[in-house]
């Protein structure tokens, strides 16, 4: 990464109290606040012109969820990641400054349960089957229990 | 004369399967070999099978993938639409047993838990060799 870019990024993750790490060549991880991502995440799209959203992951860390926003800037990458605690899985959509993270924070809604507030299709299902009973918890939190999703969703069968 | 008719109608059915193909939500993989083995290297069309567009027109109907939710039903639906006498081939791992879905969430432990199956053809995928010996061994079955 070119050090007039780093050094950009350094300001504004100076500005959101974030922490940098350089991962490998390439590959740099900023860890900011919840609050503070979409301030973030702004800047890099206004003033940094990084513009490519690769894609958003999620994963499951026991007290919170991660997310990490996957930035594509010539040869470089930019992790963006966050912590959301799953006794209140909600973040603020990124919808209105990078339209194609819609269907990304969608996936992430289907699959770990967490709510993009200004996302106008948090409502819709993006992977999961239309047949999905609402209590059920989302699939790949740890804590779910494949067993028991597939004899809901009518998988398992009786063997005589 | 009502026997002999049915005999010609028995004979001619075994010498033209019309197959009818659905991806149960398949990886693409059984697919591929599928239409390979269509294709001139392999030709089954020489044994008169045909994949022919709608289910209503199809004899063998050849499942490749596992079930999921999404798909058990619409599976139920074309399988019910194929006149008898009719015939379900279930190709490759997933549609067989689940593959390496088995276990997942969201996908079943094979097709024969949604519809009968009448023949297995293992495999992932199974080559082209391996679908046109199920095809035909299901022919020879054909009473």
């Amino acid at each position: 990464m070119s050090e007039a870019f780093l050094q950009g990024i350094e300001k504004y993750a100076a500005e959101t109290k974030a922490t940098i790490t350089q991962l490998r060549k390439g590959h740099t991880m900023v860890e900011v606040d919840q609050s503070k991502l979409k301030t973030f995440i702004s800047r890099l799209v206004t003033d940094a012109s990084i513009r490519q959203l690769s894609t958003i992951t999620g994963l499951d860390l026991g007290q919170n969820i991660g997310i990490i926003y996957h930035f594509s800037h010539d040869r470089d990458t930019l992790h963006v990641k966050a912590l959301i605690p799953k006794t209140q899985p909600t973040a603020e959509s990124i919808v209105d400054i990078i339209p194609g993270a819609i269907l990304y924070e969608m996936e992430i809604h289907d699959m770990l349960g967490i709510t993009f507030s200004g996302n106008p299709w948090m409502d819709k299902k993006l992977l999961l089957p239309d047949t999905w009973p609402a209590d059920l918890p989302p699939p790949l939190l740890k804590t779910s229990k494949p067993a028991e999703i597939r004899r809901r969703l009518g998988l398992e069968v009786e063997k005589k | 004369m009502r026997s002999l008719l049915e005999g010609v109608v028995k004979w001619a059915r075994k010498r033209s399967p019309w197959v009818y193909h659905i991806n149960a939500s398949s990886c693409n993989g059984c697919d591929i070999e599928l239409v390979a083995s269509l294709t001139p290297r392999y030709d089954i069309e020489r044994f008169g099978a045909v994949l022919v567009p709608s289910p209503r027109h199809a004899d063998v109907l050849i499942v490749t993938g596992t079930v999921n939710a999404q798909t058990k039903d619409r599976l139920r639906r074309v399988y019910e639409q194929i006149p008898e006498p009719k015939h379900v081939i279930a190709l490759g791992a997933c549609a067989a047993a689940g593959g390496v879905f088995k276990g997942c969430y969201n996908a079943g432990q094979g097709i024969q838990d949604v519809i009968p199956v009448d023949m297995f053809i293992p495999g992932c995928p199974p080559r082209p060799e391996a679908i046109m010996y199920g095809v035909l061994k299901l022919l020879g079955e054909v009473k």
